[in-house]
């Protein structure tokens, strides 16, 4: 089809009438996980568009207007430097989200060639990364970014990295479980049989069948990875200032608490709880769905 | 019948699914006598299994139920929950199809014997066990004494049922229900069990409600047999009697598709597939795969009527029965 | 049931190992040499660097180097921070006992109030059941840290029950001071262990056994009892086991949180001050702590399922 009548906007028009439909669809069917996505929409939306809908540059130091409440003129109140604290959540989202997507991105992308490498390959690779894994799982994701920050030094390369390498093992293991019941199904030996090979036979039959369960998995780790970078990030290791992270802003707003000026770490630690509970809220009912679909 | 020891009458049940009020069983009439063996058959959907639960009133929350349900002189659906434990704790008990979900894992057999013995009756540990021990002699488990500390997963699934055989017996009981006691055994340790039931029925003068798929295996240990299809009985009569002149199509469909040593014909094979209740259509449930149904079939649901010395829900009975001489005829004997 | 032990000894005595070669292979995998890197900027006597030196076996090849520096750790030779002056094993001695109490304090109120609500929800009223269960996803997705911000907020600010800052002498102050970084530490774990409970209870009073045991006439609270809750302890008691070596990790959160001179907070100012001997030491014992917690939970899973414990073997 070379052509589309109606011109250009005609393909936009009909994905967004496939997405009205599929977003009814879901709404009748489980009105929460429509919330929960709609929320996880506007957060990334919110921290994606930062640059137009901060009405302040987030380093923005005002001497004359510290801690100031919530008003007209700084919707999230100020901090200890007069910095607009909406505009700094805003901004602040940028290091977590970008942080978090990388970690699942390479833990899930790990896990699952792993994993389904062993379990093509089975015998003595399998239970050598079997092993492999159950040392992964043994090691504190939080403890080993730690490590890694005290030897590479803060920011956010060292905890990404080695909380990537924290998660893999679950990943792993889910594809691993999923991969293992494909692999023993009689399609696989037909296809086998008639001469496919094995790289073949993972990519085409067995991955898509692994994907939805990796996915849930992947998007529940999202939060957790979420919630490990922010607690990095509040001990110092983290993102360093003056940059904004939420994590760091809880951090830093802890000292006006008692002094009454709780905005900063208050409305940072909502940002990061709301997050939390819209990805995890997702990714639990897709895997409620996937669930009931299987039975 | 003089003083029966249950009797079962216009038993009617309904279970809330997802909400709604799900229609299982219609006007089920049933009476069995003391020491009688009686054997329940259908398929799946039938509602055979939902008929023994009503007696001992195990079922999901939300079920409704009608009728009236007498055993012993005694009617249990009105019961109080205390006298219901009563009875289910002596008068009537029950063994399940699967008796490794039956019983609990992480607990002892011997625990799992004398729990009822000891928490409702009042026995003390020493003298259930002596009683428990004597049981599982006679239900053929050898060493019982060894058994008693040894948990469900080290015992094959044919021990493992005469555990739960024994342990309804331990309560003395008047009716004993066997819902698919056999049908998760293989065929020679179900040729055990039953003559087990058998022994055991004799013996001990017990009443036993046979549930059962497998019409032969009804034949085999029971006295008469029901027959049940989409929440209804169809046909009740001797046992003997009902494999040589069934008197309703569903029954001739049954007894006709089991394959024969003797004559290799084609398999013959029911069209299409049971029904449960919800699913039937107005009239009588079996029209869609009847051969000899007529307009009066679809009017009403047909209720089982004495026909000789048993019943039948069959308006064509008279037909049934001339195919059925025939079928008869051609089998050599 | 002993080659059961056995395996899993011999499991954690591998994860020990692995984990004192990442922390022991750190040293040279950072930038600069071990010497320098563990030195940092500080300005080092002659003495200070043959001391390094021989702690870390720098002078031999990395094989033996290793080898020969944990020998030394499993006698008891920590090391020295160069830091503080002293040596690790002085510098810890003091915090251990308080980052115990924060994590013993913490389990208890996993295991009294996580299984405990979770097991009430389930075997009582249903009408709850959806906005307990809104409360609890909730729970779970806050981290320990918010929920610290938010405890000093309530109850430090507002209503003033509790000390935010600080901790109190004797084992009551400590309590009263420590009370609230527990809660922070543990309420997240709890909403977690109520709703496995809740689920765990629930799958066991459908159970088929159950039924049984309701067939013959067993009265009810007996049934919850001997069946429900004894079944369904063995996946939760598991579970719990776990969240409960979750807060090794949590533990330093807190006390960072609260101010508290603990193990966690040692570490975190370790690395800040880039004192990497404590750094390495307390990583190796806090993954220690967790490798042998992890072992109990699967001991205890063998010991209370029969079915592990004693090999399947139908006769």
């Amino acid at each position: 089809m070379s052509e589309y009548a109606g011109g250009t906007w005609a393909p936009v028009g009909l994905y967004a009438g496939t997405l009205g439909r599929v977003a009814r669809r879901l709404a009748r069917h489980d009105p929460i996980l429509m919330i929960a996505a709609l929320v996880l929409v506007l957060v990334v939306l919110g921290v994606v568009l930062a640059p137009l809908l901060a009405p302040y540059h987030p380093n923005q130091i005002d001497l004359t207007a510290t801690y100031q409440g919530p008003s007209t003129m700084h919707l999230f109140g100020t901090d200890a430097l007069g910095r607009d604290i909406f505009s700094r959540v805003l901004y602040g989202g940028r290091a977590p989200l970008l942080g978090s997507a990388l970690i699942v991105l390479i833990a899930t992308g790990s896990g699952v060639v792993l994993a389904t490498t062993a379990v093509w390959l089975g015998g003595g690779i399998d239970s050598f990364l079997s092993r492999a894994f159950d040392i992964g799982f043994a090691f504190p994701g939080l403890l080993l970014a730690i490590l890694a920050v005290g030897v590479f030094g803060t920011g956010l390369v060292a905890p990404v990295c080695a909380l990537a390498v924290a998660y893999t093992p679950y990943i792993a293991r889910t594809t691993r479980s999923v991969a293992l019941r494909e692999r023993t199904k009689p399609y696989v030996e037909a296809c086998s049989v008639q001469g496919l090979s094995g790289l073949a036979i993972c990519l085409r039959h067995i991955l898509p069948n692994v994907f939805p369960f990796v996915m849930v998995q992947a998007t529940v780790s999202f939060g957790y990875a979420m919630i490990d970078l922010a607690s990095l990030s509040f001990l110092g290791l983290g993102v360093q200032p003056p940059g904004s992270d939420w994590g760091l802003m809880v951090s830093e707003g802890q000292p006006a608490i008692l002094a009454h000026h709780p905005e900063e770490s208050l409305f940072a630690g909502l940002a990061i709880v709301l997050t939390v509970i819209a990805v995890v809220m997702v990714g639990e009912r897709r895997g409620a769905l996937l669930a009931s679909e299987a039975r | 019948m003089s003083d029966p020891l249950l009797a079962i009458r216009d038993l009617s049940l309904g279970l809330r699914v997802d909400g709604a009020m799900r229609p299982i069983l219609e006007n089920v009439n049933l009476t069995m006598s003391r020491g009688e063996a009686f054997g329940l058959v259908g398929e799946s959907g039938s509602g055979k299994s939902m008929t023994v639960r009503c007696i001992t009133r195990l079922l999901p929350p939300g079920a409704a139920v009608g009728g009236e349900i007498v055993l012993n002189g005694r009617s249990i659906l009105p019961m109080s929950r205390r006298e219901l434990r009563q009875v289910r704790a002596q008068s009537v008990q029950m063994i399940f199809q699967d008796p490794r979900a039956h019983i609990n894992p992480v607990r002892t057999v011997g625990d799992f014997l004398t729990e009822a013995l000891r928490s409702v009756q009042g026995f003390n540990a020493k003298v259930a066990e002596k009683r428990v021990i004597e049981i599982l002699e006679s239900v053929w488990i050898s060493d019982p004494k060894r058994r008693l500390k040894q948990y469900p997963h080290e015992l094959s699934g044919g021990l493992l049922q005469r555990v739960m055989i024994a342990s309804a017996l331990a309560a003395e009981p008047e009716l004993l229900i066997a819902d698919e006691a056999t049908t998760s055994l293989d065929v020679t340790t179900q040729a055990e069990v039953v003559a087990l039931l058998d022994e055991l029925r004799r013996e001990r003068k017990l009443g036993l409600l046979f549930i059962t798929h497998d019409l032969e295996l009804a034949a085999a240990i029971c006295d008469r047999t029901g027959v049940m299809y989409a929440g209804s009985l169809v046909e009740v009569q001797r046992s003997a009697t009902l494999h040589e002149r069934p008197l309703h199509p569903y029954t001739l469909a049954l007894l006709a598709a089991r394959p024969s040593l003797a004559q290799r014909a084609r398999l013959m094979t029911v069209a299409g597939s049971p029904v449960s209740l919800a699913e039937a259509p107005p009239g009588c449930p079996f029209v869609p795969r009847c051969a000899y149904q007529q307009p009066e079939c679809h009017a009403a649901r047909p209720r089982p009527r004495p026909f000789g010395e048993g019943e039948t829900a069959c308006l064509r009975v008279g037909d049934v029965l001339s195919t059925s001489r025939t079928l008869q005829d051609e089998v050599p004997s | 049931m002993a080659l059961f032990i056995g395996k899993r000894l011999v499991g954690m005595l591998v994860t020990l190992l692995v984990a004192s070669f990442l922390v022991y292979g750190a040293l040279y995998v950072a930038p600069g040499s071990p010497l320098a890197f563990i030195l940092g900027h500080r300005g080092a006597t002659a003495a200070t660097i043959a001391a390094v030196k021989a702690q870390y076996h720098l002078n031999d090849s990395f094989p033996v180097a290793y080898w020969r520096w944990l020998l030394g750790v499993v006698q008891g030779n920590f090391g020295q921070s160069y830091v503080q002056n002293e040596s690790v094993v002085d510098v810890l001695k003091p915090r251990v006992v308080t980052s115990l109490f924060v994590v013993s304090y913490a389990s208890l109120l996993i295991f009294v109030f996580g299984i405990g609500s979770g097991a009430l929800a389930s075997l009582g009223p249903k009408r709850l059941r959806p906005a307990v269960l809104v409360v609890v996803t909730v729970a779970m997705a806050v981290p320990a840290f918010v929920w610290a911000v938010v405890l000093i907020i309530v109850f430090g600010l507002d209503l003033g029950w509790f000390p935010t800052l600080g901790q109190g002498s004797g084992f009551f102050g400590d309590l009263y001071h420590l009370s609230l970084p527990a809660f922070a530490l543990a309420l997240s774990a709890v909403a977690f262990m109520s709703r496995v409970t809740a689920a765990a209870v629930d799958h066991e009073l459908k159970s088929e056994h159950v039924e049984t045991a309701r067939a013959r006439g067993i009265p009810e609270r007996l049934v919850v009892r001997k069946h429900v809750l004894r079944n369904a302890w063995i996946p939760v008691s598991t579970v719990a086991g776990l969240s409960v070596a979750s807060l090794i990790a949590g533990d330093a959160i807190v006390e960072v949180a609260f101010g508290l001179n603990g193990v966690g907070s040692l570490l975190v100012q370790s690395v800040e001050a880039k004192d990497f001997p404590v750094v390495q030491m307390i990583v190796l014992l806090l993954a220690g702590v967790f490798v042998v917690v992890n072992m109990i939970v699967d001991v205890g899973y063998a010991l209370a399922d029969p079915r592990v414990r004693i090999g399947a073997s139908p006769q």
